[in-house]
């Protein structure tokens, strides 16, 4: 009887197997006929692969990771988007017009929105949204960009298609600060005391190419095209986000074709040479890559040392180990960008010159220097910039040691005084008026982890915020990116792009416009 | 006898309970101590000292850590898990899409490894020393020092990529969400890559018991009978080498929650392991929090069920306790 028991039980085994092969081979005529297919139509789903999950509770006002912002740029709309003093791409908005004092800042509305659920959209909706992420308990992640000086933006609806403005104080950044934020439906949200834990966000309406589908928990969120949108139907029927943590399978994915889209590492291009299914876009995300020095730690309180250092690092050594190739990264010299305004590489660049190093070193009496850096240990780029500059550095005399730890754990080390490390490697995105980035430089600034103080770059970053001649400002921003380098407590390393590998068959890239974290500025623009 | 036995049901539940109240105490007590402020996983570093305070105080985190850890142990006795403090996203609906998903990977892989192993341990046993047992016992070892993840992307690459036979992302193709054969052809690979990390050691475990046994006083009766060597491990030998493999079984039971999470990682399969690495890179501390509680419970229970199990199955054990 037991020995019929193990017949059975190798018979189920056996048809297991069978069934197995079964489906596999059912599915497999599957893919082919959709290949056939895809010759003779188009195929009408783009699917992007993302190695986060942006959850099922995203919503304009606390949401602010990649990819929540990603589906929010996807679902809703804002007023424009601002890329440049002479780049804003309109949205909701038709215009925003500053007044001659830059006091206040009219938005006049496009008439023909309609919400996802068939509401019309005015002036109503876009007082709500900055009402609401201006409520301090809501934790809005712009909230800290509508308070000027000390007080709120006032935001006012003049008619249902008009907006005004007003700021307390002059500031030249405005324009940046009061655009880039996405507009929520009033009718849905009215009442709601908790909008980042609401139930609502499940079910998002919004203004945006796409609606929301259905979210699957750690494996896709699905969007079907607005045939509305105000800007003309998307031309691709169905957006997939599928989230994907690990990024060798990922490739492999894009590789395969199961997916359509993937931002890859730079050491993953290789891999995409000569394949005709896959282009490679790399784009600029305005991100500046440095190293930094804990001034809080006595050993690199002096700037004669700080400089030696910076002469005893070698960029382009630095980023061809991290980045490859300079297709995908640009050496920087200033804490702007260059897409910033008033960027200047007129600065000093502390060429790489190991003797100098060694002469300034030994005049400001620090031989023998020991220094820690810290970095994100599981970061692949972060780990090979560190190993070149630990290279570069013992050349001239000083052995660093290399302090790799988890990303959580160094943003809280950096956003407290401590010694345990000199140095660190780190990186920003920060937007475009050069006032984006005084919080990482001025004294006691939210951002300032090098505890850096400069009298000096304090009162010029007051001075540019509002001065409305446009060649005393640029004239102010110069002199600010010449101090902070001559100060060498911030050492930029690269400008560093984003590579995103996108099949080769996906047209309208260019008008759909790669911007840095969304990725794409209107997607409906994207077609096969 | 049947009464003796409820009563030992009864007090080996009410075991478990302070138990369980203890690890919880635990998993909190560790959470509190790790040297980050779960506040910073909902704050950038431009809001206001302010801003971050009324924070604290919407999430309760103002007040005094065993305040703190009465309301988490209320919410969770109430099936009331929380929210997790990254996606926003309730736990309690997080967990119930994803534990399902994970069981549906992890079930049929250690059932099939479990046959398996089985299979080949009684055949390793019962040929000691010979050419069967040596590849048997030779391709464990290598099994057991293979790490999971270094196999899964071998075959992804092999199945997946080159042969290109089996899809390698995810439950389903965009799309094709409801079809069954679809769902069984994203399983194959994954679940090939779990059965052939739980085996080595479940057919080393079956393999010695076997020899153990087949030195019994029993097994010599047998053939001093004159018994078919194979009717005698079948008939005899299995059923002994069955009773602690419940053992075995019990305390594997946590591993529906936490048996596949590099394999899920590798595959994109949206279980609990892919939640929960997310979770502890997130610092999402609500969500660690209830993942941790719920496996060590599972041991905890997973022992419980083995030990019942094994009162009911084996008589002697009954026998022992009065």
């Amino acid at each position: 009887m037991v020995r019929k028991n193990v017949n059975i039980l190798v018979a189920i085994l056996l048809s297991i197997l069978l069934v197995l092969a079964g489906c596999s081979s059912k599915t497999k005529d599957n893919a082919s006929t959709k290949e056939k297919g895809d010759t003779t139509n188009k195929p009408d789903t783009f699917i992007y692969g993302i190695d986060g999950d942006p959850g099922n509770a995203v919503n304009v006002i606390s949401t602010g990771d990649r990819y929540g912002l990603m589906e929010i740029k996807t679902i809703y709309s804002p007023l424009y988007m601002y890329n440049g003093k002479d780049n804003v791409k309109y949205f909701l908005a038709e215009s925003m017009t500053p007044s001659e004092d830059f006091l206040t800042y009219t938005a006049k509305l496009r008439k023909d929105v309609k919400w996802h659920d068939g509401q019309p959209f005015t002036a109503d909706d876009v007082v709500f949204t900055y009402e609401q992420m201006l409520k301090e308990e809501n934790g809005g992640w712009a909230r800290s960009q509508l308070i000027f000086n000390n007080q709120p933006v006032k935001v006012e609806k003049v008619d249902d298609y008009t907006v005004k403005f007003t700021l307390p104080t002059v500031s030249m950044g405005a324009m940046e600060a009061l655009g880039n934020i996405f507009i929520m439906p009033k009718h849905v949200y009215e009442g709601e005391a908790n909008i980042a834990n609401s139930p609502k966000n499940a079910t998002p309406v919004g203004t945006g190419p796409y609606k929301l589908k259905e979210y699957k928990a750690g494996e896709s969120v699905t969007f079907e095209k607005n045939d509305d949108y105000f800007l003309g139907a998307p031309k691709i029927a169905k957006v997939v986000y599928r989230i994907i943590m690990d990024p060798n399978t990922a490739t492999l994915a894009l590789q395969k074709g199961e997916i359509n889209a993937l931002a890859i590492q730079p050491s993953d291009t290789s891999k995409f040479k000569g394949n005709d299914n896959v282009a490679i876009k790399p784009y600029d995300e305005g991100r500046i890559g440095y190293l930094a020095f804990n001034l809080s730690s006595k050993a690199v309180q002096s700037k004669d040392v700080r400089t030696a250092i910076a002469f005893g690092l070698n960029r382009d050594e630095i980023n061809t180990a991290s980045y490859v190739s300079t297709d995908y990264s640009k050496p920087a010299y200033s804490f702007l960008p260059k897409k910033a305004t008033y960027f200047t590489d007129n600065v000093e660049k502390h060429k790489f010159d190991t003797k100098k190093a060694k002469d300034l070193l030994a005049k400001a009496g620090a031989s023998n220097l020991k220094l820690k850096l810290a970095f994100t240990a599981n970061n692949p780029i972060q780990q090979k910039q560190a190993a070149v500059i630990q290279q570069n550095l013992k050349a001239a005399g000083v052995s660093v040691e290399l302090v790799g730890m988890d990303a959580t754990a160094l943003s809280k080390k950096l956003q407290s005084v401590q010694t345990d490390f000199d140095m660190y490697l780190s990186g920003y995105i920060m937007g475009i008026d050069p006032d984006t980035f005084n919080s990482l430089f001025v004294t006691n600034g939210e951002a300032n982890y090098m505890h850096y103080s400069n009298p000096k770059v304090d009162e010029l970053f007051n001075q540019g915020r509002v001065e409305k001649d446009d060649a005393k400002r640029k004239a102010i921003y110069e002199e600010i990116q010449k101090l902070i380098i001559d100060d060498a407590a911030f050492y930029p390393l690269t400008e560093n792009k984003r590579i995103l590998s996108i099949d080769s068959r996906i047209k309208g890239i260019e008008e759909a416009a790669l911007v840095p974290v969304y990725t794409f500025e209107d997607m409906s623009k994207l077609s096969y | 006898m049947r009464l003796f036995l409820l009563k030992y049901i009864l007090k080996r539940i009410l075991q478990a309970i302070p138990l369980l109240f203890i690890i919880s105490i635990i998993c909190f007590t560790l959470i509190q101590l790790a040297p980050y402020d779960a506040v910073d996983a909902m704050t950038t570093p431009n809001m206001t000292k302010k801003t971050i305070d009324l924070i604290k105080a919407r999430y309760g985190l103002d007040q005094p850590a065993y305040m703190q850890y009465f309301y988490w142990i209320k919410g969770i006795l109430s099936g009331e898990w929380g929210y997790s403090i990254v996606t926003h996203e309730s736990i309690t609906n997080d967990l119930s899409v994803r534990i399902p998903n994970t069981i549906l990977l992890v079930l049929p892989a250690y059932i099939l490894a479990l046959l398996l192993s089985i299979l080949l341990g009684l055949i390793a046993g019962a040929n000691k020393g010979k050419v069967a047992d040596k590849i048997i016992d030779g391709l464990s070892s290598f099994g057991i020092a293979i790490p999971s993840f270094w196999m899964a992307m071998i075959l992804v690459f092999i199945f997946g990529y080159l042969l290109d036979i089996f899809p390698i992302l995810g439950m389903h193709t965009v799309g094709n969400e409801e079809s069954f054969s679809d769902l069984l052809s994203h399983m194959v690979l994954p679940c090939m890559v779990l059965t052939l990390s739980f085996m080595p050691e479940l057919v080393r475990y079956v393999r010695s018991s076997t020899i153990g046994q087949l030195s019994e006083d029993y097994v010599m009766v047998q053939q001093a009978y004159g018994a078919a060597s194979s009717w005698i491990l079948f008939k005899h030998v299995l059923r002994n080498v069955l009773l602690p493999i419940i053992t075995i079984v019990g305390m594997s039971l946590p591993m529906l929650v936490t048996g596949a999470v590099v394999t899920e990682t590798v595959f994109g399969w949206p279980g609990i392991g892919t939640y929960f690495v997310k979770a502890i890179q997130g610092f999402d501390y609500p969500v660690v929090m209830a993942i941790m509680l719920l496996s060590s419970s599972l041991v905890i229970i997973g022992n419980l069920v083995s030990d019942l199990l094994y009162c009911i199955v084996d008589p002697r054990i009954k026998g022992m306790g009065e």
